[in-house]
């Protein structure tokens, strides 16, 4: 497997043999920690998503709470590695692999605020009238988590070609929005009293669709960390 | 693993054979130093893999790694639940215990069969009330006003009077039906099985919800038997009937003014498989998949609707009890619909054995 362990790693001078190891764990650390990131991300998603389709006010409620922790676990995986650069000065591949995670790690925290959003709106949806839920909604949130779940693999396997792939599933969750959209236009010229609802359906979807562009962004980062070229792998 | 006090061999012995559980040791940075059978069909990943990996990176799964870094944290054991596997499609409850060399055991016990359950039944709790509160409350509400003083007034009395029978019978009803469905379920009811003639059957339920269809001016056409084929399935008469004529009911009560219900029946691949169809509103694909079960209900407004027309209507039963005699029989049950131009429902049967 494809780990990169850092060849080209600090220079640590006389203390590399019991230095080198600190950065190595740190790093790991890290990226635990991003990994971690993208666990209550996907779990925000799907609780997010649950919240709208069975008008569950409450759970809603936990997700925009524990949207809190994300922010936190953010902050801290900043500070983690702006610390290791400040006091490490990685270079090469380190320094790639830090700056990947930070960027991946802001695109996760961005993830969460969609999540809270989409919580927000399940509220709001809630206390309007009850209107079936567009079935590509749950489809759309379904295709976003097994996305994140696999740029979390690629990220952890440090894998190009793992990274490609997810990239190469944002189309689908694309096609989806266009067809929430048009449901959405469809509902409103039927039923003009249900606007409030398809305009919140649209909302949520809109949401998803973004979810699943920054999804692509972490394919990205993986892209980068392994080949050091940043590239756009949703043109 | 210096303090473990089991040997290596024994221990690899252990995680084997734990019975339908995973077993996982971790050491104190949460990186997986052993994995037992089935953590590698878990992850996805060649169980060699997992070791050295951090529980985080294998498993993906957040409430998972915060219960595994409590137990670490305080050194103390500590439960909890986790959805892990590919679109976390499957629920363990898990159980992580700290060893005296600052590792952890994990232990993972699927619980997905009884979360299924469990939701069943929630399910049916919540539907149950709905369906019991929503009739009595009107009851309530029209015999407080009867007796607030509309009692003397003999045209809202009369009208009162005939909406809480209406809302009785419906109760009445859904006890039926409950006690139906209770009894098919858990298999107390005999099937008094004898060869049938499905045209007999089809005949039947014709002639029974003739009166029903005509008064809500619903054709109903008794489609050509097949010619040429003498079929006879194995079947309880009574219960067959019943089913379609539960079936008949919706297509009558679903169907859109001035259209009409088929009954017949073919010779299929399962034996004969009896059809009704309708011209109604069809039923979306989705709800396709669901509408055997107990209390689904496509559309509630639109079935209240209809219920008012046809004078009383089901709980939302009637599906799951054709569902469960079919299925009593060997049977199956299955629906075609196209939205906005109508529904086929059909029940499968077995032939009947030469006799």
């Amino acid at each position: 497997m494809d780990r990169g362990s850092g060849q080209a790693g600090v220079s640590l001078g006389h203390g590399h043999e019991r230095l080198r190891p600190t950065f190595e764990q740190a790093l790991a650390n890290v990226k635990d920690n991003v990994l971690r990131l993208g666990a209550l991300v996907e779990r925000a998603v799907e609780r997010a998503a649950r919240a709208l389709v069975e008008r569950d006010v409450e759970l809603a409620d936990q997700v925009r709470w524990e949207d809190a922790d994300v922010n936190e676990l953010q902050r801290s995986i900043n500070q983690e590695i702006t610390s290791l650069i400040a006091r490490q000065g990685p270079v090469a591949r380190d320094v790639r692999e830090l700056l990947a995670l930070y960027h991946a790690a802001a695109e996760l925290e961005r993830m969460g605020d969609y999540a809270t959003s989409i919580a927000k709106l399940a509220q709001q949806l809630a206390a309007e009238p009850e209107e079936p839920i567009f079935r590509q909604i749950p489809e759309m949130e379904r295709l976003c988590r097994s996305q994140l779940r696999a740029a979390m693999r690629a990220l952890v396997d440090v894998s190009e070609q793992q990274a490609r792939d997810v990239c190469a599933g944002d189309d689908e969750l694309d096609a989806l929005y266009k067809s929430v959209y048009e449901a959405s236009i469809a509902l409103m010229e039927k039923s003009p009293d249900r606007a409030r609802q398809a305009t919140h359906m649209l909302f949520a979807a809109h949401h998803l669709e973004r979810l699943g562009d920054r999804v692509t962004n972490i394919g990205e980062d993986v892209v980068f960390l392994v080949t050091g070229q940043i590239e756009d792998l949703n043109p | 693993m210096s303090t473990d006090p089991l040997d290596a061999a024994a221990f690899a012995a252990l995680l084997e054979r734990t019975a339908g559980d995973i077993l996982l040791i971790i050491d104190d940075q949460l990186r997986i130093t052993r994995a037992g059978a089935g953590a590698a069909v878990l992850t996805q990943r060649p169980a060699g893999e997992l070791i050295g990996m951090s529980l985080i990176a294998a498993f993906g799964s957040a409430p998972l790694d915060a219960l595994a870094r409590r137990a670490a944290s305080e050194r103390s054991p500590s439960l909890g639940e986790a959805d892990l596997g590919p679109r976390g499609g499957r629920a363990f409850a898990v159980d992580a215990v700290p060893l005296t060399g600052g590792e952890l055991v994990l232990a993972l016990h699927e619980i997905t069969a009884l979360r299924r359950a469990e939701r069943v039944r929630r399910d049916f709790v919540t539907n149950i009330s709905h369906e019991l509160r929503t009739p009595l409350a009107s009851v309530k509400l029209m015999a407080e006003t009867l007796s607030a003083g509309a009692v003397e007034d003999a045209a809202t009395a009369g009208q009162f009077a005939v909406q809480i029978e209406r809302e009785v019978d419906h109760l009445a009803q859904l006890v039926a039906e409950l006690l139906d469905l209770s009894m098919i379920e858990s298999g107390e009811t005999t099937l008094r099985l004898e060869p049938v003639d499905p045209t007999t059957v089809i005949a039947d339920v014709a002639e029974r919800i003739g009166p029903v269809a005509a008064r809500r001016g619903i054709a109903v056409q008794l489609l050509p038997e097949p010619e040429g084929v003498e079929a006879r399935v194995s079947a309880d008469a009574g219960r067959l009937g019943q089913a379609l004529l539960n079936l008949a009911h919706n297509a009558v009560k679903y169907n859109r003014p001035g259209g009409e219900v088929r009954l017949g029946w073919e010779s299929s691949a399962g034996g004969v498989r009896f059809t009704v169809a309708d011209d109604g509103i069809g039923i979306s694909e989705p709800h396709q998949q669901r509408i055997f079960e107990r209390f689904y209900k496509v559309d509630r407004s639109r079935a209240q609707e209809s219920d008012d027309a046809t004078g009383g209507g089901s709980a939302g039963l009637g599906l799951a009890i054709v569902r469960h005699i079919a299925e009593a029989h060997g049977g199956s049950v299955g629906v075609r619909s196209v939205e906005r131009e109508g529904s086929v429902f059909w029940v499968e049967l077995p032939l009947a054995g030469p006799a």
